[in-house]
């Protein structure tokens, strides 16, 4: 059972816990310093936390469980993932015809093994390299099999300037099975552990543009990519154009289409029933915020057919909160959800989101929840 | 600290032996110097920002500065 939140902001990281009845920033770590991305292994209790100081570059850092007694451990630096010497004589081009510098300039996505594969952790980057650890980030491995695939040089930056992978979804039946998704580049998956991926983007498109780049799987951009626990099969991805799902293991996807908008960044599945997933939209990609200055959250129970705005708890005037990909999660029962935005208000529903309680409206710019 | 090289990427592989982690934090994956980092030998800017060739002469002073930006 989820006891925490942990957020992400521009200028720390803020763990979230409820006392009694009410939910409040207890923690903060790394304050004034930029923490992108974080991690809760419930495998063995460690934290990961990501931070982005731009000068100093990419870092990680580790946080060992708690002891038994409840005697909190400090966090540690460890080694970020890093790019191999880039090839002298290489002729190295994104899908601008801009030259990639291999060199982690992200951590997008961070996500933990299988249940037997203690120790092992995904990482997902900036300027589009997937990396494992296997002894909990003392070391790390490029996914040379994804890194040098020919296609990558397709992937191109979207609202960065530079590819990245922000999504990593290990299969619940077989570890083995991974799979990535890319802005811009689509969803790659590999089901031999990494030794090959194929393209899996397939039925996603772009509503502008000649039809051959629009459906061109290389050139999507998901903005984030969820799998259903119970039903892994089942898939939800919010795409810069639209929403889309896959009920068949992501080899094919369609269209869905949401009111008061289908443009959005985060999603989240139920874990036991594929058919529920909550959005939270935007009025479109030129016009990042939400739709008449109402903030809400949508949720559909019936696969997509049709959905409702949830607004209980959230600001309906003047509100330009924006959350992005990794600013929406939810536990693993499916009742708790926690949301953070741009404008660092962060709210928590503890019933399937029909209604939501403001945690805080001061906190900085949300980059990512994590429930812990 | 006093360090032996008669180049800055000498001088800094000496700093860098006693602190490893410090290299992540001055140069990038590829050992370039990071974007918003600045490097200068008695008060000049070295021009060499990939591999850091320029010249150390003894009694030389290698400041590693960074710019602060951002709000």
């Amino acid at each position: 059972m989820v006891k925490k939140v942990m957020i992400s902001t521009r200028k720390g990281l803020f763990e979230v816990v409820k006392t009694g009845s009410k939910w409040a920033v207890k923690d903060a770590s790394f304050v004034g310093d930029n923490v992108t991305l974080t991690l809760h292994d419930p495998r063995d209790g460690t934290d990961y936390a990501a931070l982005n100081h731009g000068h100093f570059g990419v870092k990680l850092h580790r946080r060992d469980a708690p002891s038994k007694k409840g005697g909190k451990k400090k966090w540690v630096e460890i080694t970020t993932p890093k790019y191999p010497e880039k090839p002298k004589d290489l002729v190295d081009l994104d899908g601008w015809g801009k030259p990639v510098n291999w060199t982690t300039q992200l951590i997008w996505a961070m996500e933990t093994g299988g249940p037997k594969e203690k120790g092992v952790i995904w990482a997902g980057t900036m300027p589009g390299g997937l990396f494992r650890s296997r002894d909990r980030g003392e070391t790390w491995e490029l996914m040379e099999s994804l890194w040098r695939h020919p296609d990558r040089n397709k992937w191109l930056g979207g609202g960065a300037e530079i590819p990245g992978i922000h999504s990593i979804c290990i299969d619940p039946r077989d570890a083995n099975t991974v799979r990535v998704a890319v802005s811009c580049g689509g969803v790659w998956v590999t089901k031999d552990a990494g030794k090959t991926w194929a393209q899996s983007a397939h039925g996603m498109k772009f509503d502008t543009g000649p039809k051959s780049e629009a459906e061109s799987p290389d050139g999507q951009d998901p903005h984030m990519m969820v799998q259903c626990a119970a039903d892994p099969t089942k898939f939800w991805v919010q795409h810069h154009a639209s929403i889309f799902k896959s009920v068949n293991d992501g080899v094919t996807w369609t269209e869905v289409k949401a009111k008061p908008s289908s443009f959005g960044f985060g999603v989240v599945v139920h874990p036991k029933d594929p058919k529920t997933a909550w959005f939270v939209p935007g009025i479109k990609d030129e016009k990042r915020i939400p739709v008449g200055g109402k903030l809400v959250v949508t949720r559909t129970k019936d696969g997509g057919k049709t959905f409702k705005s949830l607004t209980k708890g959230l600001p309906q005037k003047h509100a330009y909160d924006v959350v992005f990909r990794h600013g929406l999660a939810i536990d693993d029962t499916g009742k708790k959800l926690v949301m953070g935005s741009t404008t660092g208000n962060v709210w928590v529903s503890e019933n399937g989101g029909n209604s939501w309680v403001l945690v805080s409206s001061t906190l900085p710019q949300v980059y990512a929840v994590r429930w812990a | 600290m006093a360090c032996d090289g008669a180049t800055v990427r000498e001088v800094l592989d000496e700093v860098f032996k006693s602190q490893e982690r410090l290299m992540t934090y001055v140069l990038d994956d590829q050992s370039a110097v990071r974007r918003h980092m600045r490097i200068l030998v008695d008060g000049v800017a070295i021009r060499d920002l990939e591999k850091q060739s320029d010249p150390v002469k003894p009694g030389s002073v290698v400041w590693v500065m960074q710019a602060l930006s951002g709000g």
